[in-house]
Order: C-alpha cells, then structure tokens, then sequence
C-alpha cells in the first residue's frame, strides 16, 4: 500500500515535472505560430530553430519545432522542397499527403504575358477569368480605335493622348494579367501548403 | 472741377480694390472654415483627383464600391506604397479582377453589408521579389 502511494506520488510529479518543462516551449510554439499568421515566417522559423537548441533531441517537442520551421521557411518562399528529414514521424505523415495530392505548378506568367500583349484581355482568357477578359477588352480596344481614329485624321496631339491614354491601359490589361496567374498560383499553393500542415499533425495554425 | 473729379474717381477706384481684397480675404476664410469642418486630410497634388472623389464625388455616388477596402481606398493605398506607376497599374488591375472575384469571393462582412475582400497584400506581394 504504501509503495503503490509512492509510485503515485512520483507518477505525479514526473508527470507535473514534464508538464512545467513543455510549457514554456509550447508558449513560444504559440507565439512564433501567432508570429507566422501575421505574415512573419521568417522570423517565426528562425524562433522555432532558436528554441529548438534548448530541448531535448528525443523530446517530441524537438521534432515538432524542426518541422515547423521548415514548413514555415518553405512557405516563406513558396518552395514546394520541404526537408522533414529530421523530422521522421512528421516526414512519414507529410508523405502520404504528397503522394495525394502533387504540389501546385508555379505561376505560368509566359503564355499570360504574350497573350495579352497580343490581343487585350487574351491574358485573362486564358486563365479562364472570361468576365476579367471582357472588362480588360472593352478598357483597351475601343482606346484602339479611338486613337487609330485620331491617326487617320492626323489630329496631332489629340492622337498623341489617346495613344498615351491606350498604352497606360493595355499596360494595365498586361500587369493584370500576370498579377492575376501570379496570385492563383499563390493560393493554390496556400491551400496545399495548409493541407500539408494539416496532414503533418502539427498544432496550431500559423494562418 | 476736373481735378476734383479725377480725385473723386481715384477714391472710388481705392475704395472698390479695398472691397475687392475684403470680399477676397472673407471668402479664404470662409474657404478655411469649410476645409476645416469637412475635415479633409493634407493632400498632395498628385493626389487631388482621388480625394476629390473621396470627398466630393463618393458622397454623391451612393457609397456603392462592392470590395473591401473599397476602390478609393485601395487606390489611395497603392498609390502611397508603390508610386504613380505601379499605383495606378494595381489600380487598373483592381477594376478588371473585381468583374471575376465577384463570383469567386472571398467574402468580408463590413459595414453591415457583405463585400468582397481584396486587400492590396493580396495582389501585391509578388512585387516583392520574394518569389
């Protein structure tokens, strides 16, 4: 009886004693997480590797922080080459998810370009935004025709600013274009970055 | 009789430059007053087309921008961050995505009314060159 009150005793305070340690690390877990959805990976990561010095190598915590970094480092530069080699447990998890579901292509900023540089609204065409391709065309051809209208009747001037006024819109139609390929890539990317975070199990959600 | 007359007509004139630069100096103060009960922001010329818009033409529109921050807002934005050129780019670019996003959202509620949310961090963080 009384042994079994001594082993309960010290259960507890093994078990107080780990508690007391874990806490500070999951604290600073949370504020680099809370550090990471205000935009901050970079400093978030370099927060979880610092912190990742002072614990234990076969502590769990140790895996969970080098994985997070590197997650949160990949993210920061939207890289889809993330190391989880030191991070078995979250590596064998993170590898299910990938081989489920393929990392997003970069942005094809190219084809987007050349189109609408070509044809005005061809670049949103072909990112399947047809409403966008429809405003961007009527932004830009008729100041087209405006301006070859001009040209025709040499109006000087006149053909001169609505030939300024054209090319400050179709370069407009040609950044939006690019911006448009660049941001759907980027949150293609976000929703299979956060999936990957998800599948990896770690807490938190740095987003 | 002449010289009398002439000098009368110099008093009127006098008098009439004097009412002039009454009605005038009156009228910057009642200029200042009002730019100062409207309290309009300092402004720089580049920017006058948009506050104007912010504060004479947007009161009379009807306030019906669809996106959250709104076109003038996102404007005055891109505008103070990235200059003339790559400010009136993403300006541009704002007024062609809202046709498409309109369907897509995400959506905000803001000022009791649902609006689309499209900051400027959302479309101009490639900018950066962090990619």
């Amino acid at each position: 009886m009384r042994a079994c009150r001594r082993i309960v005793v010290w259960s507890l305070v093994v078990l107080f004693a780990g508690a007391a340690h874990a806490a500070p690390v999951a604290s600073d877990y949370q504020t680099a997480m809370q550090l990471a959805a205000q935009g901050q990976d970079v400093q978030a990561a370099a927060r979880l590797r610092e912190r990742m010095k002072h614990v234990e190598w076969d502590d769990a915590w140790h895996d969970r922080l080098e994985a997070a970094a590197s997650l949160l480092e990949s993210r920061s530069q939207f890289s889809v080459d993330i190391d989880l080699s030191n991070a078995p447990m979250q590596l064998a998890l993170a590898g299910g998810y990938i081989s489920g579901k393929p990392a997003p292509d970069k942005a094809s900023t190219w084809p987007v370009g050349a189109l609408s540089l070509i044809a005005p609204g061809g670049g949103h065409a072909w990112l399947g935004r047809w409403r966008d391709a429809g405003v961007a065309a009527m932004m830009v051809w008729p100041m087209i025709g405006l301006t070859l209208w001009a040209a025709r009747r040499r109006m000087g001037p006149v053909t001169v600013f609505f030939a300024l006024i054209t090319i400050w819109l179709w370069s407009g139609v040609i950044f939006s274009a690019l911006s448009m390929a660049e941001r759907e890539a980027a949150e293609a990317y976000m929703q299979w970055w956060q999936g990957l975070w998800g599948a990896t199990g770690l807490p938190g959600r740095p987003w | 009789m002449g010289r009398h007359w002439i000098a009368g007509q110099a008093m009127v004139s006098k008098l009439r430059l004097a009412r002039i630069g009454l009605i005038m100096a009156a009228a910057s103060l009642m200029m200042g007053l009002t730019w100062q009960a409207m309290a309009l922001p300092t402004t720089t010329p580049g920017s006058w087309p948009l506050r104007f818009y912010q504060h004479v033409l947007g009161h009379l529109d009807g306030r019906n921008c669809s996106s959250y921050p709104v076109c003038s807002a996102y404007a005055s934005q891109a505008l103070t961050k990235h200059g003339m050129v790559m400010g009136s780019m993403l300006i541009i670019d704002r007024l062609i995505h809202e046709a498409d996003d309109l369907q897509r959202g995400p959506w905000i509620v803001a000022d009791g009314k649902t609006r689309l949310y499209d900051p400027l961090a959302r479309n101009d963080f490639w900018l950066k060159g962090d990619r």
